[in-house]
């Protein structure tokens, strides 16, 4: 009943009503948990990116708790849409904050595991490809010598039938933090480049990215500058 | 229904969104008009800075504008959307940067309208929109910009107000509305932005953010405002500034968002739509010139990229005295 008068107000107000329905839950204590993550649940169904209701959904767990299904209902609406950049968020969100989880090393492993077959059923998924290294937040040794993210780029650079681009900028990334790279590795780069010159890998993982991703040409040029020795 | 126009470069039709910027004005019962009566100040920003850009100021009643600007002034010192409406954050910046260009913010009771604007600020550097609360780091940008073209900056603890906005970084180089909150070009241009007006961008992760952001650019040409989202005109203005304050806008291809924004034009009726053929609105209007602008496009003025307003008004309030 508290959200019908709320939302009458608002509408006569002309303000938006998210606010407004925090300081109501505030006053009435946890209890209401299960209602306000109900509430935006209702309104992600109808727009599963919607940008307020998920920063209401994340000032309601903070708040007023109710962690226990979060990872779940991301894993729910990742099923739906893969691409939903929204969900990826809340599950990192979930991993990184919920008092019931161990943190972001403890669930790192089955994190990537998820990840990876994400990536691996839609490897042209911006949102996948930047949560499997959001895992390795300050880690940069798990990140190079983790040998699961180097076969998932493996993987998907031998593929024909998709998008290479995110799995070559990830090469690119472990490349320039000190990955070294096998014969595996510049067999895989050198299978796709179109008579480019090799003169090191990380720069012909640039070359072939400026060619796949045009629009972007001038970024991946400017990556290919940046190219250290140990990067070679 | 913007209509698109060939595949080579389009132009842009000025004389026509002058025309459709006019008349939006003058339909005050339209059904457009009513349902944006309480934000009519945002509204008339978008219009009058887009006349602006235009060099078409001029075609406006100056006297009339800002006689209804003060209706719109609280007691508390804030300003609402519309008279008789209640004060916000949102209106205060819009309703200060109209009459920054018009040059009339000297007749402001300056000292009012920044200690409205000073006082949302809550302990942990964050501001609320209004009495009411609500936190959000639009409002960290819209109380900096405010208090900037006030000069009026040292009423608030900006250290702490950058803490906050930093505090709201996420691990991608980009900015949400809160900590947390997935980051969005909308407010990653109010961080940047409040950043760049603090002299604090050195707290940016520049290559990362703006590799996020050169990300935004579709097939199309486009720029959408999160990962896997449609290209939209609005984004041509926030994900473009954020570049320009970062120094990575060639990361982009300008060509091809120029060419994207010109086909949202309605080339018979005036206006500018999110995407080509959609129905045209104000807000995209401004945000369509707004972006020509920041890609140098011939006819359109320059837009100051962290204040929103046409360089040369900028440039008048840095060369004016104000007592705060």
């Amino acid at each position: 009943m508290e959200r019908v008068i709320v939302a009458h107000i608002c509408c006569l107000r002309k303000v938006d009503p998210w606010h407004h329905w925090r300081w109501v839950a505030e006053k009435l204590g946890p209890e209401v948990a299960g209602r306000e993550l109900d509430c935006t649940w209702r309104v992600l169904s109808l727009d599963a990116k919607h940008y307020l209701a998920w920063s209401h959904r994340q000032w309601a767990l903070r708040a007023l708790g109710g962690w226990e299904d979060e990872l779940d209902y991301c894993h729910e609406l990742l099923e739906a849409d893969v691409f939903n950049n929204s969900a990826w968020n809340q599950r990192y969100y979930v991993i990184t904050q919920s008092p019931l989880l161990g943190g972001l090393e403890a669930m790192r492993e089955s994190e990537v595991s998820y990840t990876i077959k994400a990536i691996l059923a839609n490897p042209a998924n911006e949102s996948s490809w930047r949560y499997l290294k959001g895992l390795y937040k300050d880690d940069k040794e798990s990140w190079i010598s983790d040998p699961s993210v180097s076969s998932v780029c493996l993987n998907v650079l031998s593929r024909t039938d998709c998008f290479h681009g995110f799995a070559l900028s990830t090469l690119l990334d472990l490349l320039c933090d000190g990955l070294r790279p096998t014969n595996k590795h510049r067999d895989s780069v050198r299978a796709l480049a179109n008579e480019e010159p090799y003169t090191n890998l990380a720069n012909l993982v640039c070359t072939i990215l400026g060619r796949v991703d045009p629009i972007r040409a001038n970024y991946w040029a400017w990556r290919k500058s940046k190219i250290t020795v140990a990067a070679m | 229904m913007s209509s698109t126009s060939s595949s080579q470069m389009g132009q842009l039709v000025a004389d026509k969104h002058v025309r459709y910027i006019l008349m939006a004005e003058k339909k005050k019962e339209s059904l457009e008009s009513v349902v944006m009566d309480h934000l009519r100040m945002n509204g008339a920003y978008w219009g009058l800075t887009t006349l602006d850009l235009l060099d078409k100021l001029g075609t406006v009643s100056e006297d009339e504008v800002v006689s209804w600007i003060m209706t719109c002034q609280h007691e508390s010192g804030g300003f609402a959307g519309n008279t008789g409406h209640d004060p916000h954050i949102l209106y205060t910046l819009s309703a200060v940067q109209i009459l920054a260009l018009f040059d009339k913010i000297n007749i402001l009771d300056v000292g009012k309208v920044s200690s409205y604007v000073a006082g949302l600020q809550n302990e942990d550097g964050s501001f609320s929109g209004d009495m009411w609360g609500e936190i959000d780091t639009r409002f960290s940008y819209i109380a900096i910009c405010c208090l900037s073209l006030l000069k009026c900056l040292d009423k608030i603890n900006v250290e702490k107000a950058v803490e906050y906005i930093v505090s709201c970084k996420n691990l991608d180089g980009g900015f949400g509305c809160t900590p947390g909150a997935e980051s969005h070009a909308g407010q990653i241009f109010c961080c940047v932005g409040a950043l760049a007006i603090t002299g604090s961008l050195h707290h940016v992760d520049k290559d990362l953010l703006g590799w996020w952001l050169c990300e935004r650019q579709t097939k199309t040409g486009g720029l959408n405002g999160r990962p896997e989202k449609l290209p939209d005109v609005c984004y041509s203005w926030w994900v473009l500034s954020s570049l320009i304050m970062i120094d990575r806008v060639h990361w982009i291809d300008k060509a091809k968002l120029a060419k994207f924004i010109l086909d949202c034009q309605d080339l018979d009726n005036g206006g500018i739509s999110d995407r080509p053929e959609d129905a045209v609105d104000i807000f995209h209007t401004y945000f369509g010139v707004a972006g020509l602008s920041l890609l140098e496009y011939p006819g359109v003025k320059a837009i100051d990229p962290a204040y929103a307003l046409p360089v040369d008004v900028i440039n008048r309030i840095i060369f004016t005295k104000n007592d705060c």
